[in-house]
């Protein structure tokens, strides 16, 4: 019992140690690749594509996937380690995997003059001595620069030559082309970068023109003013000389990717000012108000002579008609221009935006069955004034009509009336015939 | 009529999938298009342009930025505000090419990546700078004029398709408009589906347009979504 008991136990510890081995051993056919400094491992094993289909796919992936990760970390510990602070850290070699380029390579600049011409020549640099041996200082010098070898500007004596003018000084006459061979050269060099960067060549001031054009002159006049401590500050001007344009400046703009949110601060400032500048729109406002005042006086002396005129002719025809027409009015919602064309408008349209509250100080029984019953005292809700004395109104119950104007006035006069002691305007509620004026409908 | 119901069904397409408003759905929706340019693919020209000519993208400047919120303002108003400050994301302003894009910062740290010769278009093309320094809008602003227009027009159903040709709208067409409208305000054309059309600029005020005779113009055509096939090859 005892002995099989053993043996049993050993199995198992020889089990568990083949288990550990076993969790950190990874059988594969073909070693991996590693590029430790990329923390890259590259497994070049098939894979069975029985493997991928069905539903043991994710089990099979992430057990290739922990085996990998496993065979990874071993080749991290192989690297040398050390201990920093409580923590093993490895230190990793060089990556060995080139990584591609984040932006495009750097274009070829083009050749300069002299490169182009050598290679016509076919000339080759031939690497030349730094230091030249120089008989009157006896010892070596440089062959260019700070006291070079040999320095012509710098000879104590220089002969004449016989066909050169005896009173011209012939030291200022060696510096004054040492100059010009430096600014010669300056100048190349300015080109093959103008050249490279296809810009124009930067300005190194004026250079003498034998005839001077007016854009010439214009610059060289800037240039002058410009020439002073100030920068040309305080300079004075001609009366009705211009600043002058285009003087090469070039514009800075703000980055492309900048901090957005000051972006965004400048815009709704911006945004604030163009608001307090902009009017209110009290043009349109005053010429409305206007055109009703117009229109209010225009339609009273009109209706004074109609209504002597067609009070006695009109038929009871004509008043269903027209009571009819407005029935259809009130209940279609489009057709604007059939009410505009068959029903001939007169005069302007009157259009009120806000609702007015009149008190009732004759009571009106209606005459049509779209009109309102108003009784002594009661508050209106006048909504609209399509017509100068027939308005259109609520009553506190949600009932809606249309009633005379005459019979109702507003809170002020009322109480003016009252306080004056007069007694109620007795106003004949008639109905005056005109033809309807359409409104259309509104937002 | 034929011609009429493509166009229709065009316009409601292109409106439909960008109809919603810009800020309930995420950025992802809104028009924001890369386009890369596909030579000879479609057959149409493509702008050559000399390479010394192209500048990069940027940022307005002051005076750019100023010129442009004030078209804009004349048709949504102080609604800009809605564009400039989106609570779902940073959008902003760049200038390709004379054209100004309204993009999401996403797609500009993408747009970085392409060449500016090879950049045809970024986000949402809202107009061009003239060369006189003026701003000319584009329908292809229309999605982000149309949720936040202050004056609206409606037009029948017989004028649309005049409408869609780049006629102006007369007064017989005029279905609805909104109240107390300026002369020479900017204006939001809808068909009387709510569909977006285009834009325009209110000949009339709203007082006058109830007056006038049936053939005069009451809205004259700036923009409007037929464009998308008249005008292909100019609209980036």
């Amino acid at each position: 019992m005892a002995a099989c008991s053993v043996e049993e136990l050993l199995a198992k510890a020889e089990q568990d140690e083949a288990e550990k081995l076993r969790s950190v051993t990874v059988h594969k056919e073909l070693d991996l690749e590693f590029d430790v400094g990329n923390l890259l491992a590259c497994d070049k094993n098939r894979i069975e594509s029985r493997d991928l289909g069905g539903q043991r796919r994710d089990d099979f992936l992430q057990s290739l996937a922990r085996d990998n990760t496993q065979l990874l970390v071993n080749e991290i510990w192989k690297q040398p380690t050390e201990r920093v602070e409580e923590a093993i850290v490895a230190k990793l070699p060089e990556p060995t995997t080139p990584l591609p380029r984040e932006k495009p390579p750097p274009k070829r600049k083009p050749p300069t003059k002299w490169e182009q011409f050598a290679k016509l020549k076919g000339i080759q640099k031939k690497k030349k001595t730094n230091l030249v041996w120089d008989e009157n200082a006896k010892e070596w010098k440089r062959r260019w620069g700070y006291q070079r070898a040999r320095d012509d500007t710098k000879d104590w004596l220089v002969e004449v030559p016989e066909t050169a003018d005896p009173n011209e000084d012939q030291f200022a006459k060696r510096v004054k082309a040492k100059k010009e061979r430096v600014a010669k050269n300056e100048l190349n060099r300015l080109r093959n970068i103008a050249r490279a960067q296809k810009i124009k060549v930067p300005g190194v001031g004026l250079t003498p023109v034998a005839q001077q054009s007016k854009d010439d002159l214009s610059r060289a006049v800037s240039v002058a003013k410009h020439s002073t401590a100030s920068v040309g500050m305080f300079q004075d001007r001609l009366p009705k000389e211009k600043p002058p344009k285009n003087t090469g400046k070039r514009r800075k703009f703000g980055p492309l990717i900048g901090d957005f949110s000051s972006e965004r601060q400048k815009q709704l400032e911006l945004l604030k000012i163009m608001d307090s500048k902009r009017p209110k729109l009290d043009i349109t406002k005053a010429v409305n108000k206007q055109m009703r005042e117009e229109d209010r006086e225009e339609a009273a002396a009109s209706a004074r002579r109609e209504r002597e005129s067609l009070e006695e002719s009109l038929a009871p025809v004509c008043k269903c008609q027209i009571f009819k027409m407005q029935r259809i009015y009130m209940h279609s919602h489009e057709h604007f221009e059939v009410f505009t064309t068959v029903l001939a408008p007169q005069g302007r349209y009157r259009y009120r935006a806000g609702a007015e509250k009149m008190v009732v100080v004759h009571s009106y029984r209606p005459h049509w069955p779209d009109e309102l019953e108003l009784s002594l005292g009661d508050v209106i809700l006048v909504l609209s004034k399509h017509e100068e004395e027939r308005w259109f109104g609520r009553r506190q119950h949600g009932q809606q009509g249309y009633f005379p104007a005459s019979c109702v006035m507003e809170l002020s006069q009322q109480k003016s009336l009252q306080t004056g002691g007069v007694g109620f305007l007795e106003l004949d509620p008639d109905w005056r015939l005109k033809v309807w004026m359409c409104q259309p409908l509104l937002i | 009529m034929l011609l009429a119901s493509i166009l229709r069904t065009v316009a409601r397409l292109v409106n439909d999938r960008r109809l919603r408003s810009p800020i309930e759905t995420g950025p992802s929706v809104t028009t924001s298009v890369l386009t890369h340019v596909s030579r000879c693919s479609t057959g149409h020209s493509v702008h050559i342009v000399f390479l010394s000519y192209i500048v990069k993208m940027r940022p307005l400047t002051d005076e750019e930025t100023k010129t442009m919120f004030e078209k804009l303002s004349k048709y949504i108003g102080e609604n800009i505000k809605l564009l400039v400050d989106r609570p779902d994301g940073t959008y902003c302003f760049r200038l390709h090419n004379d054209r100004v894009y309204y993009m999401s910062e996403k797609i500009l740290k993408l747009a970085t990546n392409f060449s500016r010769d090879k950049l045809v278009s970024v986000g949402t093309c809202f107009g061009k700078f003239t060369k006189t320094t003026k701003f000319r809008m584009h329908i292809t602003a229309l999605d982000f004029l149309a949720p936040y227009a202050k004056f609206k027009v409606w037009v029948k159903p017989g004028t649309e398709q005049s409408f869609l040709y780049g006629n102006h709208v007369l007064k017989s067409g005029l279905g609805r408009i909104t109240e107390n409208t300026m002369q020479y305000q900017g204006v939001v054309v809808y068909s009387m589906a709510d569909v977006p059309l285009g834009f325009g600029v209110a000949a009339k005020t709203t007082q006058e347009c109830r007056r006038v005779d049936p053939m005069s113009i009451v809205v004259f055509h700036q923009a409007d979504v037929g464009e998308f096939i008249r005008n292909e090859d100019t609209l980036t």
